[in-house]
């Protein structure tokens, strides 16, 4: 695996934290599975609070929707 | 099926997407450990233009312009990424910069030195801010580095508190300051009876306003 100089790390946590090189991964996917499977856990979608995070030009109105958990309570699986 | 050739500029939007999104992106969701919906809602609106592109009704221009815009929801999720790290991160380190205990017993650094740093720290966010909100539209990349450089300062700091401390110090810091209010309290009481019997109250009055207090 090649491996860049300590100054030219593109990451500030990711390398150091899990000792890898992020131009191993090529997609989000990449990385979600990768921390998932340091964490041992899925990783959850969450809202951002802060106002001075950008969301303009969405097209889609914003709302939770735990399709799984709809799902398992169509099924009559839990309440 | 349509023969669709790929623009160059798909190309260069994804050398962009692996080179600048990635890093930012692994960075804010190992920091949070969860991933953030409004940079999730920016990649959405990347890939609806990015379909654009390959939408054989469309002429040229209208594919470059959905290009474009791909290119500026793109620019929106980097810079979603390294405010929401920054946010994260400022809240944790105000919350031992404002406390002068946590400040003095669980940073292991000279307290002026980690204050100095941390209005450093300010300065370096107050820059990229204004850096960003003068290139809004144009540029974002400049304030991106910029923000960068805070962070990495910020992470600098976090590396000199002592998370152990800061864990113990907060319980023993709430039980001394409830003994406190107690000892203040039973002062008190002790304080008015005898300035009571210094009035020249017999001692059952001191009780009976005693019992009145209760």
């Amino acid at each position: 695996m090649i491996r860049r100089a300590e100054g030219a790390k593109k990451t500030i946590f990711f390398e150091e934290m899990y000792g890898t090189d992020i131009t191993q991964f090529r997609s989000t996917g990449e990385v979600d599975s990768f921390i998932e499977g340091k964490l041992g856990r899925k990783l959850e979608t969450k809202r951002s609070s802060s106002n001075l995070v950008s969301q303009s030009g969405d097209v889609f109105p914003e709302g939770r929707y735990d399709v799984d958990h709809k799902f398992r309570r169509m099924l009559g699986l839990e309440k | 099926m349509h023969e669709t050739q790929v623009p160059d500029g798909l190309y260069e939007l994804f050398n962009y997407y692996r080179d600048e999104f990635l890093p930012v992106y692994a960075d804010v969701v190992v920091y949070l450990a969860y991933k953030p919906d409004a940079v999730r809602m920016e990649i959405e609106n990347v890939l609806s233009h990015v379909a654009k592109v390959f939408d054989p009704k469309l002429d040229d221009i209208t594919k470059n312009a959905n290009l474009e815009k791909a290119k500026r929801h793109l620019d929106r999720a980097i810079l979603d990424c390294v405010k929401i790290t920054w946010i994260e991160l400022s809240q944790y380190l105000d919350q031992i910069n404002s406390d002068e205990s946590l400040r003095r017993y669980c940073v292991n650094m000279p307290e002026h030195e980690f204050v100095k740093k941390y209005t450093e720290y300010l300065d370096l966010l107050a820059k990229a801010r204004v850096t960003e909100m003068t290139h809004v539209g144009v540029t974002p990349l400049k304030s991106i580095n910029e923000y960068k450089q805070a962070i990495r300062l910020g992470k600098e700091l976090t590396g000199h508190i002592d998370n152990s401390k800061v864990k113990s110090f907060v319980p023993f810091k709430n039980k001394t300051n409830m003994v406190s209010i107690i000892v203040s309290f039973f002062s008190g009481v002790v304080a008015s009876l005898v300035a009571t019997w210094m009035c020249g109250c017999s001692l059952s009055d001191c009780v009976d306003l005693l019992r009145g207090l209760v």
